[in-house]
């Protein structure tokens, strides 16, 4: 059966026509967003705002809602600062342990995720996370399928299919180091949400014991309908159990559990790392390839260069002795391959194409032999000459190393 | 959903980083969609480059009812649509993508050769717009079909037919039979 003739599933389950954006394309669709985002901030101050302001305020009942905000708001900033009246813990001391700890690690689990991708609600993942490093294992059904470990100190990056035993080794770009950075922020990330709870309006729960622990919280809730609730230990002062839960438009409850918290812990490299199993497979140049690429730790076997009219297509084989002692060839355009258009590649793919054809159904006139250095060695070249059907010449050379 | 949600609060109150982070949650699939529907990069980051910037220019205004995805999708498949309308309903032929086939994600690669790749492609332009539209929204947006007649405003029994026609017109395709 032809791949194709499962077209649905490969459509729908293997994702056949996804592909990637460049970082030319999200540079400048995200330099133009957040320009006008900007610039619509700007305008807001400058000129709408203090317009609408200047109506509302001249509203007594606005002139009173607001005296009472200001008084609830001072009431909060005062719940922040100083809860020590009312439980033994001290919201500004948390925020003050989490951000000193060195690392952390949890468990992130949750149901309700209609995302057939996602992990949930039959899996959970485990993160270990300190400034340089995170590391973190994704189970599904009491299995681990992935893991996925940065460390931002070397710039590499490790990802292991465990399902199918496939690994990526590679330097991280400097675009990954900062979405990596990023990471950090977002709501998963215990600290990020510690932050997020204490930004907004929020209020204490009563005391809980979880698993023996005498915990105290508080819950927040971000306006659109997503509520978190964190509980502290009074003994340590450190979050022991976050949840977070939203209701979506089809009345589907989502959660999220932070738990299994270990605070407080030097998380080096050296622990953190994960092994990579030695009948794991490589995934090629996107893996420990690349890293041996950008150290030039490959050997040139081959160059070849073919002329189309004014095109020309060169590639250089490498060979790539793999730390697991695999020996990978990979074909490479070479640096001094020439940019062409979508239009121009169109075109000069349909000349390859026919190139291929020919080649294919026998050697072309030979033309000369002559030597030249390519990246400090001496190679030999042969050169064959070939017509296409509307009589574009072909020029098609190959060299080897003497 | 959960990320969804507090993103978009944050996005509201003016985050860039919300933004961002939005963008590259979902840019995959956007630019997948607008390609798939458009066949032509140049156009499909166009697309997906005035959905984000319309996204932002409505956020004051913007209550989400449905999944963010969801919605960003639909919003590149009503753009998408429009552009081809501006085309006049010109057929669709494979003109710019071909040698500038991307970056397709690697998993996906080891399971179709470029060849069937590149078959699928093209006969994916060959379908006609509105039974790819739905085809595309369904198989690859996971836009169920009662949302893709919400989107659209025809009923469920249309773009059911659509999406059976679609397949069978793609299945004849593939198969080389020729066309009625």
């Amino acid at each position: 059966m032809k791949p194709t003739d499962n077209f649905e599933k490969l459509i729908r389950d293997f994702h056949v026509l996804e592909i990637n954006t460049s970082v030319e394309m999200d540079k400048r669709i995200l330099h133009d967003t957040l320009k006008v985002q900007q610039e619509l901030k700007k305008t807001k101050l400058a000129g709408t705002q203090p317009d609408i302001w200047r109506k509302i305020m001249k509203s007594s009942i606005t002139k009173v809602a607001a005296a009472a905000i200001i008084v609830v708001i001072g009431l909060g900033i005062l719940a922040i600062i100083d809860t020590g009246s009312k439980s033994g813990v001290v919201w500004a001391e948390v925020a003050r342990n989490v951000e000193a700890s060195p690392g952390v690690i949890w468990r992130l689990r949750g149901t309700g995720s209609r995302d057939p991708n996602d992990d949930w609600p039959n899996g959970y993942k485990i993160t270990w996370r300190s400034a340089a490093i995170t590391r973190t294992d994704h189970y599904r059904n009491g299995q681990i399928r992935r893991t996925i470990y940065y460390n931002l100190d070397t710039k590499g990056k490790i990802l292991l299919a465990h399902d199918a035993k496939k690994y990526i080794k590679e330097a991280m770009s400097d675009e990954q180091v900062q979405r990596a950075q990023a990471d950090k922020e977002r709501w998963t990330d215990p600290r990020s949400l510690l932050k997020l709870c204490l930004s907004l309006e929020h209020h204490e729960l009563s005391q809980k014991t979880i698993n023996g622990v005498l915990c105290e919280g508080i819950e927040a809730t971000v306006p659109g309908g997503v509520t978190g609730r964190m509980w502290i230990a009074v003994e340590t002062g450190y979050p022991v159990l976050v949840e977070v839960e939203a209701i979506d438009d089809g009345g589907i409850r989502h959660t999220s559990t932070l738990d299994q918290f270990q605070w407080n812990v030097d998380l080096s490299a050296e622990d953190v790392e994960p092994e990579i199993p030695a009948d794991y497979e490589s995934l090629g140049l996107e893996g420990e390839m690349k890293i041996l690429s950008e150290q030039g730790k490959k050997e040139l076997l081959t160059v070849k260069e073919t002329v189309i009219g004014t095109y020309r297509l060169k590639t250089h084989e490498y060979r790539y002795q793999l730390s697991d002692g695999q020996i990978k060839d990979m074909g490479e355009p070479a640096d001094d391959m020439p940019v062409y258009s979508m239009e121009q590649w169109k075109e000069f793919s349909a000349q390859l194409e026919e190139f291929r054809r020919l080649k294919k159904a026998g050697p072309g006139e030979d033309l000369d032999i002559y030597e030249e250095t390519v990246e400090g060695r001496v190679f030999s070249f042969k050169r064959e000459r070939y017509f296409l059907s509307d009589g574009t010449e072909v020029i098609w050379s190959v060299g080897k190393p003497k | 959903m959960i990320e969804d949600k507090i993103l978009l609060w944050k996005f509201k109150h003016g985050s860039s980083d919300a933004l961002s982070r939005i963008y590259e949650k979902y840019k995959s699939d956007l630019f997948s969609l607008a390609n798939s529907l458009l066949h032509d990069l140049n156009a499909a980051e166009d697309v997906v480059h005035d959905v984000f910037v319309s996204f932002v220019k409505s956020a004051d205004e913007f209550q989400l009812t449905g999944s963010l995805k969801g919605y960003l999708l639909t919003c590149v498949a009503n753009l998408s649509r429009d552009r081809i309308r501006a085309r006049k309903r010109s057929p669709i032929g494979m003109s710019k993508t071909d040698m500038a086939i991307p970056d397709y994600k690697i998993p996906s690669q080891a399971l179709i050769s470029a060849e069937e790749l590149h078959r699928l492609r093209e006969a994916i332009a060959k379908v006609p717009y509105e039974q790819r539209e739905v085809v595309l929204l369904h198989l690859q947006g996971r836009r169920t079909f009662r949302q893709i007649a919400e989107l659209q405003g025809i009923p469920v029994g249309t773009i059911q037919s659509r999406y059976r026609y679609g397949l069978k017109k793609l299945r004849s395709l593939l198969n080389g039979e020729i066309e009625k």
